[in-house]
């Protein structure tokens, strides 16, 4: 186990290290002078060769390519992730100040998504065949196919607007709070619905594969009843490869809450992306892509140890 | 040509017997069916509802802002008195062009990686490459595109390029998974055996026969495009205003959701139907081409 969790987590290095050298090719690749992302929103548009040089020089572009690489790895690990040219602060102090909010909301997604979609396609699996699965899979399908943000806008209608229930938008405060959480829970459905479409996919197709299985026919040829076989037997069974789409999942939640937090006036980190966008402010988006993708990283590693954990015959190889 | 009707190849038997099998399934199908239907429309309706219903998507009259549904604006005006109707009868043409474009650059570009990755499997090429690959997996959902398209600016073009470039990881990773079950097999070393070039075997022999897999993500892929791209659009890195797209009028209806909750609905329900369709047909296809696979991407 022990060998097994420390490779694991080394496997951990290359794949962020990857994510950021990949950020910051992608600025350096792309036609164009990178300079053009790092223009302050109050410049002068007529400004003068020399003060783009000297803006140049300010940013660092002026530096040959390996230095700056080096440079912008170093500024990463000592938590440098460059200066908001809207906010004039630096990018991590604002990521970390919208931090908590995103992480509530997609871990109350998470929530909402793993119980929709796991009970959706377990019973999808059990009926396989039925009116009820179709109606099921058509669901789940709707899911997957409809805009996280549009699918918001109609809830926001609908449940904040035409009965009002839920607050249509706006931010109460943390989500372990009653106010904090009504405020949530409006994103936090929207985001877990488009979730809960693919996991009732998946948790259906992993219920069948083990309903098919030798021990499953064995243990009803033994005369157990069928709500013992599916819930001791063959659900214990199927819950394990979607053990490791949690991960997976919880990046999805992230990336849905990028354009759902919008359409919700939601103060985490997809707002701030999106204005950052808004705002031609490119430091701000290259944080908030690096934070998301180092987050989702480590998701998937804190679901690989789970695994490896829940189910003994997996070992890293 | 005698060489196009060996077994070895595919040839016109294999292609057929796809082409048949994926017609069946479509058919036996009444949801992939009614789906296929309502794409053919919609393509047609792109092409010419803008000449039928012949009003300027660009025109501007602030006398009539927010107008709801009428029989002079079917489906009302926009905040700037635009026609909702021409926007998206307009807006058809990019989003489905961007999507398609997008999908079809990932499906290439991830084909030739996939395929050269797995012909030459173990070598420094294949490691470096699938490397990259697991690197892009590192940026969930949308965000590559974000990424992408916020670096290169708001074009029609930048926007193909980001999607392009979205689709690489998953189409290579699952061409390199088909090659690599194939290449082993007896008519490729026949192949090898009697003298046969690298890119010989790659286009005449591995693409033809693993051509099944790669219609079926081509079109979810397709699917992921258009909702990818609308994403795009709605967070102002899309395809640039005025040019009416489907995204870009739904975040134009956020923006006056309180006042004109309708204006959200068409554009929405365009790009749900749509994409649920083009899944729906994907689908159909994926169990035509392989029963058993019931693994789903996730998006």
């Amino acid at each position: 186990m022990s060998t097994y969790l420390i490779k694991r987590l080394l496997m951990v290095f290359p794949t962020v290290f990857g994510a950021v050298t990949l950020v910051f090719f992608a600025i350096h690749l792309a036609p164009g002078d990178p300079i053009a992302l790092y223009i302050p929103p109050d410049f002068p548009v007529d400004a003068s060769p020399e003060r783009i040089a000297e803006l140049r020089a300010r940013v660092g572009l002026d530096r040959p390519l390996h230095v700056q690489y080096v440079s912008f790895i170093a500024g990463i690990f000592q938590g440098d992730l460059g200066t908001s040219l809207h906010h004039r602060n630096p990018v991590a102090v604002g990521l970390l100040e919208r931090l908590p909010a995103t992480l509530e909301l997609g871990i109350l997604s998470l929530a909402i998504a793993v119980v929709l979609g796991v009970t959706v396609g377990i019973v999808s699996a059990i009926r396989r065949g039925t009116w009820l699965d179709n109606v099921a899979m058509t669901l789940a399908l709707f899911g997957v196919s409809i805009p996280n943000f549009w699918l918001g806008m109609l809830l926001m209608q609908l449940v904040g607007l035409h009965w009002p229930i839920l607050p249509p938008s706006g931010f109460g405060g943390s989500i372990f709070t009653a106010e904090g959480l009504r405020f949530a829970l409006l994103p936090a459905i929207t985001i877990g619905i488009s979730g809960a479409g693919g996991l009732a996919r998946y948790t259906r197709s992993s219920m069948l594969d083990v309903l098919n299985e030798d021990y499953v026919r064995t243990a009803r040829s033994k005369g157990l009843s069928e709500r013992i076989v599916v819930y001791k037997h063959a659900l214990r069974n199927a819950l394990i490869p979607i053990i490791t789409l949690l991960g997976l999942s919880f990046g999805s939640m992230l990336s849905g809450a990028v354009i759902v937090e919008t359409v919700f006036g939601w103060p985490g980190l997809g707002r701030y992306l999106v204005t950052g966008i808004s705002n031609r402010d490119f430091p701000v988006v290259q944080g908030v892509v690096l934070v998301i993708a180092v987050g989702f990283v480590l998701a998937n590693l804190i679901t690989d140890l789970i695994y490896g954990f829940v189910d003994p015959r997996i070992r890293y190889e | 040509m005698s060489e196009s009707v060996s077994p070895a190849t595919g040839g016109d038997a294999l292609r057929q017997s796809l082409q048949y099998r994926f017609w069946r399934e479509i058919r036996g199908n009444r949801m992939a069916f009614a789906s296929a239907i309502y794409l053919v429309l919609i393509v047609l309706v792109a092409i010419f509802g803008p000449i039928v219903y012949d009003v300027d998507p660009r025109l501007q009259t602030l006398a009539n802002r927010l107008q709801p549904p009428s029989w002079e604006h079917p489906f009302g005006t926009d905040q700037f008195g635009r026609d909702v109707l021409s926007r998206i009868l307009h807006g058809a043409r990019i989003s489905l062009f961007v999507g398609f474009a997008g999908a079809v650059g990932g499906v290439v570009f991830g084909t030739i990686i996939g395929l050269a990755t797995g012909f030459w499997a173990g070598s420094w090429f294949d490691h470096l490459a699938m490397r990259i690959v697991d690197v892009m997996y590192a940026f969930p959902g949308i965000l590559l595109a974000i990424l992408i398209a916020a670096v290169l600016g708001p074009s029609l073009f930048n926007v193909i390029v980001a999607l392009s470039i979205w689709g690489i990881p998953t189409l290579s990773r699952i061409v390199r998974g088909v090659v690599l079950s194939l290449r082993e097999q007896e008519f490729i070393i026949a192949s090898h055996s009697i003298g046969a070039g690298s890119a010989r075997i790659m286009f005449r022999h591995l693409v033809v026969n693993a051509v099944g897999p790669i219609i079926v993500y081509a079109t979810l892929s397709v699917a992921g495009s258009i909702l990818t791209a609308a994403g795009l659009g709605f967070l102002g890195i899309g395809v640039p205003p005025p040019t009416p797209e489907w995204g870009a009028m739904l975040s134009d209806a956020r923006n006056a959701i309180f006042r004109a909750p309708y204006l959200s609905y068409f554009p929405g329900a365009a790009i749900f139907l749509t994409v649920l369709a083009v899944n729906f047909v994907g689908d159909a296809l994926r169990d035509a081409f392989d029963p058993r696979s019931e693994v789903r991407r996730m998006t």
